[in-house]
């Protein structure tokens, strides 16, 4: 039931799994089953343990027969009964939850989730590597379902700047359509859509520019990079630096190092997924 | 989904939980055959209902027994 309730919704041409409503509903099913499983289970340890006391225990002659112990057993079996039933409840929860929200799905204002970590094969020293660190970073991004924002940001030292990064993405995704942009030009779409929210919302400018300001000065130092690398961090912090001002990010080896003030494209494996569901 | 042909799974999941309805329905008549053993008198065949209860693929896949009683 696991799996199926995992698989069921990508089968069914959710890829991001049920909605909010559905998944509320389904955990409700599953702690319901649960606990009414361990109630009949629990009730039967009893109906057990009465059994021996009144069948078993006693000298011979005072011992009850079986169907006198079964009668009065009968208030257990009433309570696995009950407990039966509401197992029952819990699997119409479940089986309902397959359908709720499948029709008001249009129109769904969006909602706010954790971001997994994905997969970026950056350059690592080699502490990084002997870490085993430096390989998966949670970065932000959006479709139409919800804004998924890092779990968890600990960049900067100054933990007022790290809630200051929250409120900028936020902001940004705002900014953005709801559309994640495509890998070929989130580059040039991240940074228009910076450049339009500060043209917006100047009172945002100071803090954009100290986020700019700690993002760098913890990013690959120009100087200790060189090659095709050299060229695109250094069109990284340009962009980071004045948004507009860089067309195209310059090929590299590998993937640079995130950028936490950024949105990014949905991770491939959705983006696979979706296509699939639209071809059908 | 990478591929599509993972679909096929889905009648497996849907009959999968037809059959896991099935035992949770075949348990309950089993509670309720506890506490009123009376309740099916002429039909019942209290050596069905369990064997129903514990494995419901037979029952459903075996059209022999579809003339049976299935209490």
């Amino acid at each position: 039931m696991t799996i199926i309730s995992y698989a069921m919704p990508i089968m069914r041409g959710r890829p991001q799994g049920n909605p909010m409503a559905a998944q509320r509903l389904e955990r409700f099913a599953f702690w319901v089953m649960c606990l009414s499983m361990l109630g009949i289970t629990l009730a039967l340890t009893v109906a057990g343990s009465w059994q021996v006391a009144l069948q078993r225990l006693p000298e011979s002659g005072e011992a009850l027969s079986f169907m006198a112990t079964q009668e009065r057993l009968e208030p257990v079996f009433w309570a696995r009964l009950g407990f039966g039933v509401v197992f029952l409840l819990g699997l119409v929860a479940y089986l309902s939850s397959f359908f709720v929200g499948a029709f008001e799905e249009e129109g769904e204002t969006q909602g706010l989730e954790g971001a997994q970590p994905r997969a970026f094969a950056t350059r690592r020293g080699l502490i990084q590597r002997i870490a085993g660190t430096h390989r998966r970073f949670a970065v932000s991004w959006q479709d139409d379902r919800s804004v998924r924002l890092p779990t968890v940001i600990a960049c900067f030292p100054d933990p007022q700047l790290n809630q200051n990064l929250y409120f900028w993405l936020t902001a940004l995704a705002a900014k953005q359509s709801a559309q994640p942009p495509s890998v070929k030009h989130w580059f040039a779409a991240n940074q228009q859509s910076c450049l339009a929210l500060l043209a917006r919302r100047p009172g945002l400018r100071q803090t954009y520019a100290e986020l700019v300001a700690a993002l760098i000065a913890q990013r690959p130092t120009l100087a200790h990079l060189q090659g095709a690398e050299l060229a695109r961090e250094a069109a990284i912090q340009q962009a980071l630096r004045q948004p507009g001002s860089v067309p195209h990010v310059p090929l590299a080896a590998g993937d640079p190092l995130p950028v936490p003030l950024w949105l990014y494209p949905a991770p491939l494996r959705l983006v696979a997924a979706a296509s699939a569901g639209r071809a059908r | 989904m990478k591929y599509g042909s993972q679909k096929v799974a889905m009648p497996y999941f849907v009959f999968a939980l037809v059959l896991f309805t099935g035992q949770i329905l075949f348990g309950l008549l089993l509670g309720v055959q506890y506490v009123l053993g009376d309740l099916f008198t002429p039909w019942r065949r209290l050596t069905i209902t369990p064997t129903v209860h514990r494995s419901p693929l037979p029952t459903a896949t075996w059209p022999s027994l579809a003339p049976m009683p299935w209490w």
